[in-house]
Parts: structure tokens; C-alpha cells; sequence
């Protein structure tokens, strides 16, 4: 089975040699999607083997997982993973992760910092953030994680295939689980680590994103 | 009465403009009739305050009058419009995703094909 790992990136210079050179062991392509980078984020990618696609204005998060996504199923990937251009995930989890679908014991794994008692803790704003999507996302969606937020996925491109994901921006993750709800698919959460350092931290969710979060999925509601 | 009269000389400021955007094509007929007719309307409610107000009582708000009857169906309308705005808006961001990521596999495939003819 052919694995494509799927990396959105945004200026993201000081991390992504780093991040692409370690995975690329654990996979058969690296696409990076360097969604509009101010800074040397497509070059350095490139030079360190990923095969970059470029977007010339920044679309978000949502937007690059999908560029990416799509662009690997059309290549020859049967499973996609998606994966942080920060350095908060370990490429060496790749294996274990992936192993399910590969089995065929599911079709969606889902990462979850919150499974494992051993795990690092999030920070504590950081923590009740995650943990109020978490219920609000069980609640409205009608599916039961642990974690709505983790930016490591993979999916099978069957079950990707069937998804109808349009946002563009953070609600994507929400968005995913909702797909995965509606479509009743197949899916596992196993735990992983997050690493927490002082260039992760800067990059991840603040309170006032979290509130354009939940605008994006109602306003998603009323296109739909 | 000096107001009455600014206010007529700016409608029909309005609405030479709004004929003249409707004469170079760059609104259609029906949105033309539309803004025309809407700013006709304010003229005579301006002038005849209580035209509107039979059409009020008609409609069983007894003890409104026309002018707020005219109000409040302009809020509605503005909530109305401002959602239509959102939804456009939307459309528009969508479909720039969608050529934004056209133009990253064109210039993907450009420099596949090119890597592959210096080989």
C-alpha cells in the first residue's frame, strides 16, 4: 500500500527540514503544501526531498490538507496521512499509527493526546480549550474522540474519497469528524505525543480561534 | 421643508446614477427596477408620511403607522441582504480555494515535466 504523508505548512522555515527529513523514512512521498510561506518553507522542503505544492495565496489549513490530499489519491497514495509542519508529532509514530488501516481493521485513524495517561499534557489553557471542542463536538456530531483537534490523521483514499470536506480553515478538523459521523465510517483513535515546545505552543489555537472556528461551521450550515 | 427638498435634489442624483449604471450594462434590469423603485418609494414616504399608513392597517398593525411599518420591513430586508452577502461570500472563497489549487498542480506538473526533459 502506497502512504503519502500530507504536511499544510506556513512560514515554517525554522522546523520543516527537520519534520520532512525524518518522516520521508516512514513513507513513500512527503507533500508538502506551503500555503502561500513568506519564508523559505517550499525550497527548504524541497531540498529535503518532499515534493512541494505551492498554493500563490494562503487558503488555510483546511484548504492545504486537501490540496494535498487530493493531489496524492490522484498519485497512487492508499493511505494519506496528515501530519504537522511544527515538529509536535514524531515521524517514528508513523508505523504503529498506520498499521489499522493497513490490517483493514479501520479506515480513519485518529491521533489523541488525551488516551494515555503517559502522554505529555497539554498546557493548561491549551487543555481546557481542547477539552470544551471535544464535548462540543461529541454533542453536536453525534461521535465520541477523545481529542478534536490533533493534526495527525491517516485515512484510507477510499474513505477520504467519500468525505466532502469544504473548510478551508481550523474548522477542517471538526469538520472531519463530523464527515466520519455522517458517514458512519470506520475509525480508531490511538495515542500520540505531542511536542510541546516554545515554537509548537506559538503556533497552535488561542481562545479567539476557537470562536472562529464555530463561526465557520455555522456559517458552513447555512451554505450547505 | 429645506430637508424634504435636499433629500428629493439626492434622489434624483440617486437615481441618474443608477440609470447610468443600467445604461453602460453594468447592472441588470431587474436589480435597476429594483434600487429605482426603492428610492422612488422613500421620496413619497418622505413627502406623504401617511401613505403607507392604509397599507398598515390593511395588514392588521392596527396601531402602527406606515412610516414604522416602512422601518421595520427595512430591518428585515437588511438582515435578509447581509445574508445573502454571507452566503456570496462563501461561494467566492470556495472557488478561489478551488483555482488557488488548480494553479499549485499546473505549477506542480510544470516542474515534474521540466525535471524529467533535463534528464
Amino acid at each position: 500500500m502506497k502512504k503519502f504523508l500530507i504536511i499544510p505548512a506556513y512560514n515554517e522555515e525554522s522546523a520543516i527540514a527537520r519534520v520532512v527529513s525524518e518522516a520521508k523514512f516512514y513513507v513513500d512521498k512527503v507533500v508538502v503544501v506551503d500555503d502561500a510561506s513568506t519564508d523559505k518553507t517550499g525550497v527548504i522542503a524541497r531540498a529535503n526531498g518532499a515534493c512541494v505544492l505551492r498554493h500563490v495565496i494562503n487558503r488555510g489549513y483546511g484548504a492545504s490538507l486537501n490540496t494535498g490530499s487530493l493531489w496524492s489519491i490522484d498519485n497512487g497514495a492508499d493511505i494519506i496521512i496528515h501530519f504537522d509542519a511544527d515538529g509536535q508529532h514524531s515521524a517514528a509514530d508513523i508505523p504503529s499509527f498506520i498499521k489499522p488501516i493497513e490490517t483493514q481493521e479501520c479506515e480513519i485513524v485518529l491521533g489523541s493526546r488525551f488516551l494515555d495517561s503517559v502522554l505529555i499534557s497539554p498546557p493548561f489553557s491549551r487543555k481546557v480549550l481542547l477539552k470544551f471542542a471535544t464535548v462540543f463536538t461529541n454533542f453536536f456530531h453525534g461521535i465520541r474522540v477523545t481529542d478534536t483537534h490533533n493534526g495527525f490523521r491517516a485515512f484510507s483514499s477510499r474513505a477520504y474519497l467519500q468525505m466532502d470536506l469544504r473548510q478551508d480553515r481550523m474548522a477542517y478538523s471538526s469538520e472531519v469528524l463530523a464527515e466520519i459521523a455522517r458517514l458512519d465510517l470506520r475509525f480508531i483513535e490511538v495515542p500520540t505525543n505531542i511536542v510541546y515546545s516554545a515554537y509548537s505552543k506559538s503556533k497552535g489555537q488561542s481562545f479567539a480561534g476557537a470562536f472562529q472556528i464555530l463561526w465557520q461551521l455555522a456559517r458552513n450550515r447555512l451554505i450547505k | 421643508m429645506l430637508a424634504q427638498i435636499l433629500y428629493l435634489f439626492f434622489v434624483l442624483f440617486v437615481e441618474v446614477i443608477i440609470f447610468d449604471k443600467y445604461r453602460r450594462k453594468e447592472t441588470s434590469v431587474s436589480n435597476y427596477l429594483f434600487w429605482a423603485t426603492l428610492w422612488i418609494v422613500s421620496t413619497v414616504l418622505l413627502f406623504v408620511p401617511k401613505s403607507f399608513d392604509y397599507i398598515a392597517f390593511k395588514l392588521g398593525l392596527k396601531t402602527q403607522k406606515g412610516v414604522d411599518l416602512v422601518l421595520d420591513a427595512a430591518v428585515v430586508f437588511m438582515f435578509y441582504m447581509v445574508g445573502r452577502v454571507f452566503v456570496k461570500l462563501e461561494k467566492m472563497e470556495r472557488q478561489i480555494t478551488k483555482v488557488t489549487r488548480a494553479i499549485s498542480y499546473e505549477s506542480r506538473d510544470k516542474e515534474t515535466s521540466d525535471n524529467n526533459s533535463h534528464l
